[in-house]
């Protein structure tokens, strides 16, 4: 099975969402599902809404929070594959 | 009734032709109390039936802001038509003209509205008239509105005044028991005559929100907790508790999430678990004026 962070993902057109602080609320439109985002998961998803490869998210966001790329990577894993599980991101 | 939809910028219409067949359309969305959305049979994109099957059709025109309805049931109940359209047409009909509108009871404290929210069976009712009855101003046990108007803190008005409560609440919180009216004749709940000073405050208008409280599942313990859940949290505890007509529609959706992210992030929410015990009742009221007071230290500052 390819890894998740190999698969190109993006925001689901049924997903919205909104700030809250540093916080970010997602609500799936047709499953009725809310997901909120601490500060690293908004960083996350402006990443992937801006079209960055879950690979180069990755490396951002342990550059950014100064943290060892291959915890960023399996915490990454974790949460991208809840939000799939959701459906408030998909293949893209 | 239609004075109450009224205030609210809309009015009654009469049904026009024929009791319909039954919607036989997919629901457009379903809540998990079996109330559906449907789109309209003939295609106008500004109608939307409200339908609780077996008992009551709505149909909401947002262009001509009116609510028509219908009874399904025989025989008919003008009771359970008030409910069908004051508390679960009216509320989905105001979100749909840009409101934020939630399934909570409302009081006043010291002038400020303390909103309680839960989901259908947590106590809000029952907790707003144990507040009521030791001297909070009732503003409803239903429904309420929000209104953020540019610069100011957000303020809340009740759709209308109201108490329904089941007969155990009634027996627990009047020795002298209240005038009873049927909510509705599929609901063993009543409505509780209001008296009149209540009436008169809850029409008050728009007053300022102090906190909410989410009222949460008892605890294993038995005891009284609160805590106050993260932004994030209490903004998708909002959504949850929010009434939509479209609930499906995007630009809609983001509007009322907008909403509860700005309340989210301005007033305090706490989550208060306690016990489902009458005789425990006045430590659950001392629990929600304690979390009112934490509320308005917050906005004194240190």
């Amino acid at each position: 099975m390819t890894d998740l962070l190999d698969r190109p993902l993006r925001p689901s057109e049924h997903a919205v969402e909104s700030t809250v602080g540093e916080e970010t609320v997602l609500l799936h439109l047709l499953r009725e599902t809310y997901y909120g985002l601490d500060a690293v998961g908004t960083r996350i998803w402006r990443l992937l809404g801006q079209g960055a490869a879950p690979e180069a998210i990755c490396a951002a966001v342990a550059a950014e929070y100064a943290t060892d790329l291959e915890t960023v990577r399996a915490d990454t894993r974790v949460f991208l594959g809840d939000l799939l599980a959701h459906e408030i991101v998909v293949d893209g | 009734m239609k004075a109450i939809l009224a205030q609210w910028g809309w009015s009654l219409a009469d049904w026009s032709g024929a009791v319909p067949a039954p919607v036989t359309s997919a629901a457009l969305w379903r809540d998990g109390l079996g109330t559906e959305i449907h789109a309209d049979p003939v295609g106008d994109p500004d109608v939307r039936l409200v339908l609780l099957r077996g008992v009551a059709l709505g149909r909401v025109d947002r262009r001509a802001r009116t609510i028509a309805s219908v009874l399904l049931e025989q025989p008919a109940c003008e009771a359970t038509r008030a409910h069908f359209l004051l508390d679960q047409v009216l509320p989905r009909a105001l979100a749909d003209t840009g409101r934020l509108v939630i399934h909570a009871g409302a009081v006043a404290l010291a002038g400020r509205a303390v909103l309680l929210l839960g989901e259908t069976g947590q106590g809000k009712s029952t907790l707003c008239a144990a507040l009521a009855r030791s001297g909070a101003d009732l503003l409803g046990d239903d429904a309420v509105a929000l209104d953020f108007t540019a610069g100011a803190a957000p303020r809340v008005r009740a759709l209308y005044p109201g108490m329904r409560l089941l007969a155990d609440s009634i027996a627990a919180l009047y020795p002298q028991a209240p005038a009873l009216s049927p909510m509705a004749d599929y609901s063993d709940k009543q409505r509780v005559a209001l008296p009149a000073i209540a009436i008169a405050s809850a029409g008050a208008g728009w007053l300022p929100l102090a906190a909410i409280i989410v009222l949460a599942p008892p605890a294993p313990d038995g005891g009284l907790h609160h805590r106050e859940p993260g932004a994030a949290e209490a903004c998708m505890a909002l959504v949850a508790s929010s009434f939509a007509l479209d609930p499906a529609d995007p630009a809609r959706a983001a509007r009322t999430l907008g909403h509860a992210a700005r309340l989210a992030g301005s007033i305090p929410v706490f989550e208060l678990a306690y016990p489902r015990d009458f005789a425990r009742l006045a430590e659950v009221e001392h629990a929600v004026r304690s979390l009112a007071g934490v509320a308005a230290a917050r906005r004194s500052g240190p």
